[in-house]
């Protein structure tokens, strides 16, 4: 089971009002590479893992990509408060506007709505675990890519978090596919 | 229009040091699934959970709970403002 917990794993400040930024950073909210497609993949990934280390890795982590969906929806809506009209037209983030609100929703940059199409298990955990390494690896390589976008130095402070923390778990995910290649390797003498 | 809201200091600066030293036992406890058996680890977790639950303790005495697990006095206080999403983070981690 889940428990909400009233906090942001990290802080999320924004300069000001920045719609253009905004429709960019939305894809780590509901894009391919994106938190939410993240944490659900990881979770569904769980029944079929093996050994101990691989179920609360995969919990673990899949948990903590749902905080990191809060802190991308918090910076999405923190970015609209207090924007123009103009802005938020120049921005073409007007359509967003009309169907959503200032709230954030589970689309791409452009648009496009989430697809379990993103995700995949295959019910192997060592085919899923090569699949999770490479989702941190394209989740990390996007969050430089906004970086690299954004002006907003507040902004970068908590993408810069939301990177490392990429990396580390791409680590983890590499050390359960060692510890679960050696399990499976012993299992033969047995 | 909804506006970003400021903690007084005190309240900002409990939570920015609950808010370290969770992300620490986040860490802390994610290697240990992957090296269960890392005394100094083992170690390092266990004294980051006490203070992790110490600070909490103390936040939700004086401000409320961070979870609907927590106990409130005299009115629910689970449903007071601002929320996660709305505190401007002005002072900024320290």
């Amino acid at each position: 089971m889940w428990v909400y917990e009233k906090k942001l794993e990290y802080p999320v400040r924004v300069t000001g009002p920045d719609p253009k930024l905004a429709k960019t950073i939305i894809t780590q909210y509901g894009g391919p590479d994106g938190e939410l497609a993240a944490s659900l993949r990881y979770l569904t990934q769980r029944y079929a893992a093996p050994i101990n280390e691989a179920k609360a890795t995969l919990t673990d982590i899949g948990t903590e990509e749902l905080a990191h969906m809060e802190i991308v929806g918090a910076i999405f809506w923190k970015l609209l408060q207090g924007a123009t009209k103009e802005q938020i037209m120049e921005a073409g983030l007007d359509p967003h506007y009309v169907d959503h609100g200032c709230n954030p929703f589970y689309v791409n940059g452009f648009g496009d709505s989430w697809d379990a199409k993103y995700i995949q298990t295959k019910g192997d955990i060592l085919v899923d675990l090569y699949e999770d390494m490479a989702a941190e690896q394209k989740a990390r390589i996007t969050y430089e890519h906004l970086i690299q976008l954004s002006d907003d130095p507040l902004v970068n402070d908590t993408l810069k978090f939301l990177r490392e923390r990429e990396v580390v778990h791409f680590q983890r995910f590499g050390e359960t596919l060692r510890i679960t290649q050696e399990w499976k390797e012993r299992k033969k003498f047995y | 229009m909804n506006t970003l809201n400021n903690y007084p200091v005190a309240q900002e600066q409990l939570l920015y040091q609950i808010m370290k030293v969770e992300f620490a036992v986040i860490d802390t406890s994610l290697y240990l699934n992957t090296h269960p058996d890392d005394q100094v680890a083992l170690m390092n977790h266990r004294a980051l959970s006490q203070r992790l639950s110490l600070l909490t303790d103390q936040y939700e005495r004086l401000y409320g709970p961070f979870t609907p697990q927590g106990q409130s006095r005299y009115c629910w206080e689970f449903v007071n403002s601002p929320w996660p999403w709305e505190i401007s983070y002005q002072g900024g981690m320290k």
